[in-house]
């Protein structure tokens, strides 16, 4: 088992992200959109002990950063677990301007001190189709704005990893894997909508206990081939499950969906909060049918 | 196990190409792709498959059974004839071609070769675009008078210079490239169409509309009102909806949720995206691209040669009397 935040709160009601539907997405948006408001939600998760704070690498995300970096209680006690890339921006890039000009354009937003010495590296890999070199610097662009903070796990979108499973690419999953690891020191995670499939890919990699975010509610909501399968996979392997979409978008109410994590072999969850009355009650509901010890 | 080939290896070619491997009964041994950096990029990643820039070398050396093209929409035309012609099936992403003479040569020059052509109108494979139509056949809201459907995307805010906002290359604006996908799902719902009045306006783009709306009657005398856009702000990401209505009650179905009214507006049943996912073999970017790609696969399995390009045929023809109605701003029998 890998030592992580047993809670962590998710970062999609900050931005608008609902799978209900688009229109209930704007109204969390409305709600969120303003910094003072995430502070407040940042610092009412650490009064409950929640210290986990998952993050996507959204366009907002450096202002929110610089917000925790000035605020010492939040830089000092939250721990980032931070997804990516933000996969959206980049479905957008690729169908205006093709797959190259989306790498080169994200590379060359690369600023600070550094960017010479990064666009050089850069260069390097692109005379040499040195394609890993070119992920790698893609994953420093998008990990940039977390500097000075205490990033403890970086997980590699789902949209990705479903990808690279398609193609069964154990050298990139490994060359991901290293990289962090050595670079940010943090551990290494997997997002994945196909946690059966995915669980084997990790095990013929060699890396039989790893950090996996993957779905898992009463509904089968996002759990691929099935529900059943994906719960008996998570039971027969090693890895750390980390459970997003408990509530499978607002579709099963918090005490459901928390007694039904409670009958799996999962004990870490990524939570969402969209108002403090649903807040209070999911950390009472979670500390009661999860939480260890 | 079938041999395929992808023709265009961008964002689709990419998520069908790992799709196909997915399903355990496919293998992807070649790709085309006209960018040096996309071929040896993928090459360096994915030994095992095959490089070309040339589409006849990639047919003449790589023995397959199955080609996507998922080109941009001028090349269509070209790449699929030339799979066509070594006998291959092929699966043609969406829309079909850039104009309805070039659409109606793929479907016949297919039929002559004995060839399966299927093209990617994914939507349909959506669950509550399916549970709609299932809806609708059974009377659900009884005889069908009218619809309003819409399909929008936060995309174009700015002149772009890409082939998509060429009429040339692209054959259209958000109605050829998106709105399309809409278009489909009415004309599945509903049948043949009589006749069309639509208007359409450039915002950003300089050669191709932005937004285009239009009054589209069915021969059945159902009438749509039909509106798309790709530069609605707040859609980040790709938003239909479609508002049916029948004399015994309402249905409304978008990409991702399904409600059915009765008369006076109560909710007989309501399904939300998580209420619809049945899940699948793999799902990467959708369960409608899962879908869609098992049902490709269903196809090469059998014996039938009943496609959907005979329908993809048809959407042309309509986006043809759209713009054709909007250019003169005349209503158009179809």
């Amino acid at each position: 088992m890998i030592n992580i935040d047993q809670v962590i709160l998710g970062d999609n009601q900050f931005f608008g992200v609902n799978h209900m539907s688009q229109d209930k997405g704007k109204e969390t948006y409305e709600h969120f959109k303003d910094l003072t408001e995430i502070k407040r939600i940042l610092n009412y998760a650490l009064s409950k002990g929640v210290k986990g704070v998952m993050f996507s690498t959204h366009p907002s995300i450096g202002q929110i950063c610089d917000m925790i970096r000035k605020e010492e209680y939040l830089k000092r006690n939250l721990n980032f677990y931070v997804n990516v890339p933000y996969i959206i921006k980049y479905v957008s890039m690729v169908t205006e301007m093709g797959i190259y000009e989306t790498i080169k354009t994200t590379l060359e937003s690369q600023k600070g001190n550094g960017r010479f010495k990064f666009m050089t590296k850069t260069l390097g890999n692109v005379i040499t189709l040195n394609h890993m070199g070119i992920l790698k610097r893609l994953i420093d662009v998008e990990l940039a704005p977390f500097y000075d903070l205490n990033i403890k796990a970086v997980f590699l979108h789902n949209a990705l990893c479903d990808l690279i499973l398609g193609y069964n690419m154990k050298n990139v999953l490994l060359s991901y894997d290293d990289y962090i690891r050595t670079q940010y020191n943090a551990i290494p995670g997997y997002g994945t909508l196909n946690y059966v499939a995915f669980a084997n890919f990790l095990n013929k990699c060699g890396l039989n206990e790893s950090l996996v975010m993957t779905a898992v509610n009463k509904n089968g909501f996002l759990m691929n081939p099935s529900r059943d399968k994906v719960t008996d996979a998570i039971n027969e392997n090693k890895h750390t499950v980390l459970a997003m979409a408990t509530l499978a978008s607002g579709s099963i109410m918090p005490q459901e969906a928390y007694e039904y994590i409670a009958t799996t072999q999962v004990r870490n969850v990524v939570v969402g909060l969209s108002s403090q009355k649903h807040a209070d009650e999911t950390f009472e509901i979670i500390s009661k049918n999860i939480l260890r010890g | 196990m079938y041999n395929v080939g992808i023709i265009g290896f961008g964002k689709m070619g990419i998520l069908h190409g790992a799709l196909l491997n997915g399903t355990g009964r496919a293998n992807l041994v070649a790709i085309c792709d006209k960018s040096l950096v996309m071929r040896w990029g993928f090459k360096r990643v994915y030994p095992s498959v095959k490089v070309f820039e040339n589409i006849e070398k990639m047919l003449e050396q790589s023995n397959l059974d199955l080609v996507i093209v998922a080109t941009p929409t001028f090349n269509h035309m070209e790449s699929a004839l030339k799979c066509i012609d070594k006998g291959c099936h092929v699966f043609i992403e969406k829309p079909l071609a850039i104009n309805y003479e070039q659409a109606e040569t793929i479907r016949q020059t297919a039929e002559k070769k004995g060839v399966k052509v299927q093209v990617g109108y994914c939507n349909r494979f959506c669950p509550s675009i399916t549970k709609g139509k299932q809806i609708i056949e059974a009377q659900g809201i009884g005889h069908i008078i009218s619809a309003k459907a819409c399909m929008y995307i936060a995309d174009v805010f700015e002149a772009y210079s890409g082939w998509r906002y060429c009429k040339e290359t692209s054959g259209g604006g958000v109605l050829m490239d998106f709105g399309i996908h809409m278009l489909d799902e009415i004309c599945w719902y509903f049948g043949k169409i009589d006749s069309v009045q639509a208007t359409s306006k450039r915002i950003y783009s300089k050669e191709v509309e932005d937004e285009l709306n239009a009054v589209i009657n069915f021969k059945n005398g159902i009438k749509v009102i039909f509106d798309t856009s790709w530069s609605k702000e707040n859609y980040r990401k790709s938003y239909s909806k479609l508002e049916i209505n029948g004399d015994r009650g309402k249905l409304i179905v978008t990409d991702q949720t399904l409600v059915r009214y009765d008369l006076e507006e109560n909710i007989i049943e309501e399904y939300t995206y998580p209420q619809l996912y049945p899940g699948a073999f793999m799902d990467i970017g959708g369960l409608n691209y899962s879908y869609q790609i098992a049902t490709l696969i269903e196809l090469m399995d059998s014996q039938c040669k009943t496609t959907n390009i005979q329908d993809a045929v048809y959407d042309q023809f309509i986006v043809e009397k759209l713009y054709e109605s909007s250019e003169k701003n005349i209503l158009i029998t179809c």
